[in-house]
């Protein structure tokens, strides 16, 4: 009986064998979900990664019936989502948000009118309306965009009011659809660490999916690797990262992109620039820098750098400072350019 | 001048009742039509309130009503018309047929413009835990408003076009005029003033409509 109540407390959506299969228009049957178990604890960032095709989002859209399981059992908050249906279900989807990669704001309404909108179905008075719109204009940092419309505003601050919308009704769940993947990668770290801290001020749990590692490596703590409507993998983010299994797995792993270090942590000195070396093939191969350095005097100063095994071919970049005279520095670019290493120029004061 | 002056009188009553009855029949048909789209996108296929049998019905029945060419409609209808107004003739008579003439079309219309609400939108209300009323009240019709004036701007349009039509078989109007004066009395100066009325007003409508759905695209 103890251990009934436990799960129930700790975990807040239960899939148990979850099936899903559609008729394709051509009289096969499409099996999108094939005895899908999973479990989210209660405030957790849950990140559920797959390539296109593998029954992520079918996977989400069981979770607030926007699609019926074939068969299984979906447990959210001690409800089976699977059996509800009228009213049940609707006042069951109002303890659930959802977020899209479209948006899909209302262009009849302003900002406010569209955060409103949960809430009016919620049949709130009108002075509580206005007064959770305005906490959550503020919670996503659009206070000066009330009266905006959704059409003057760009992907990042739409999905902001998106999310505002989303918890407006105070949800226990936020589900997001490739939340991030029509943002640009400076507009996704801003809403993943937006989502990021309203759980953290909230305890709403989120449950997102995508097909970047980087957004599940950003912010996730748990994850599950979907691959052809079966879990592959799961568990905490940092043991999937560490030990990958499935082939799934390590192709994302892959295709991470490297990024370099942050432009502020860097040193900048006048009259030593940064570049960033980029290497690959041959080039990764041989000793560039220290080539450099002996046949131009320059002064190599490194600051970050990696090189990976990607397929059969190896690449690197390095973050380096030069430091020298004006002619052992554009001696040194000369070589590398020379030698197959592309360069840029990050800095030169 | 005085012919001038003399086809400007005979153009006055028959404007009036052309307005009357375009006024009158767009609205009630306005009223006929809106609720059959409405339940048109909400029985069919994956819609809200999923009914493929009403739909096939309703599909059907607005298929055959507009099948009719109109004159033929306002024959058929002869027998309702006296049942309602209590007379086959005349511009109160004919705005039954043109009523439920227009009707079906405007069920298509309204289907047309609701149906090009982004599927997403509606998924969104949906999971906001949305009743059908909810969305239909306050996600699809805002949604769709633009193109429902547009839609509705083609309905009184074309209901401007069956006035006239409706002129051959005794209704009044523009059209009864163009007939008596412009075809039995070979008076094509009558003819033409009346025709050039006709387009004048279909054109204020038509730029009514364009500027009122523009108005409210405004901010889109």
């Amino acid at each position: 009986m103890w251990e009934g109540l436990f799960r129930e407390v700790i975990l807040l959506i239960e899939l148990k064998n979850v099936v899903k299969s559609f008729a394709s228009p051509d009289g096969m049957e499409v099996h999108a979900l094939r005895g899908i178990d999973l479990s989210v604890e209660t405030g957790d960032i849950f990140g559920i990664i797959g390539l296109s095709g593998a029954g992520k989002s079918t996977l989400l859209r069981v979770m607030n019936r926007l699609e019926s399981p074939s068969s299984g059992e979906v447990w959210i908050g001690g409800r089976n989502m699977a059996i509800l249906s009228g009213d049940e279900l609707r006042t069951a989807r109002q303890d659930m948000g959802m977020i899209f990669q479209h948006f899909n704001l209302l262009s009849s309404r302003s900002v406010s009118g569209n955060i409103a909108y949960p809430l009016e179905v919620q049949r709130l008075s009108t002075g509580e309306i206005k007064d959770r719109v305005s906490e959550m204009l503020r919670l996503v940092e659009l206070e000066d965009k009330a009266d905006a419309w959704p059409s003057q505003l760009s992907g990042g601050q739409k999905q902001r009011v998106a999310i505002a919308r989303a918890l407006a009704g105070r949800p226990k769940v936020l589900l997001c659809d490739e939340a991030t993947s029509a943002l640009d990668p400076r507009t996704t770290r801003s809403i993943l660490h937006l989502l990021e801290r309203i759980n953290s001020s909230t305890g709403v749990t989120i449950v997102l999916i995508t097909h970047e590692m980087d957004v599940v490596r950003e912010i996730c703590r748990n994850m599950v690797i979907l691959e052809d409507g079966v879990v592959v993998e799961s568990g905490p983010v940092k043991d999937v990262f560490l030990n990958p299994k499935s082939r799934t797995a390590k192709e994302f792993l892959d295709d991470l992109p490297r990024t370099p270090s942050q432009d502020e942590e860097l040193p900048k000195i006048v009259g030593s620039p940064l570049v960033i070396l980029r290497f690959d093939g041959d080039a990764a191969d041989m000793p560039i820098v220290s080539q450099a350095i002996k046949t131009t005097g320059v002064d190599v100063n490194i600051l970050s750098g990696e090189i990976d095994s990607l397929r059969s071919s190896r690449v690197g970049n390095l973050t380096v400072q030069l430091s020298g005279n004006r002619e052992e520095i554009e001696g040194a670019m000369e070589y590398f350019s020379r030698n197959g290493v592309s360069l840029e120029v990050i800095w030169n004061g | 001048m005085d012919r001038f002056v003399r086809i400007m009188e005979l153009l006055m009553a028959p404007t009036w009742e052309t307005l009357y009855m375009v006024v009158m029949s767009s609205v009630i048909a306005t009223l006929l039509g809106f609720p059959i789209g409405i339940a048109l996108v909400l029985t069919e296929k994956g819609g809200l309130a999923e009914s493929p049998w009403t739909h096939r019905i309703l599909d059907g029945v607005v298929n055959v009503c507009r099948s009719f060419p109109f004159i033929i409609l306002m024959i058929v209808l002869f027998p309702l018309s006296r049942i309602i107004v209590g007379t086959t003739i005349g511009t109160t008579a004919t705005i039954v047929p043109l009523s439920i003439g227009a009707a079906p079309f405007v069920g298509r219309v309204v289907e047309g413009a609701l149906k090009a609400v982004p599927m997403g939108v509606v998924e969104a209300a949906i999971v906001m835990g949305s009743r059908t009323r909810d969305i239909v009240m306050r996600v699809l019709i805002p949604e769709a408003l633009p193109a429902l004036v547009l839609g509705e701007t083609l309905t009184v349009i074309n209901v401007v076009g069956y006035s006239a039509m409706a002129g051959a078989i005794g209704g009044g109007g523009l059209g009864d005029l163009a007939i008596r004066y412009g075809f039995h009395r070979f008076q094509t100066d009558v003819l033409i003033a009346a025709v050039v009325v006709i387009i004048v007003l279909v054109q204020g409508i038509q730029v009514l409509g364009n500027g009122l759905a523009s108005y409210l695209d405004r901010n889109r």
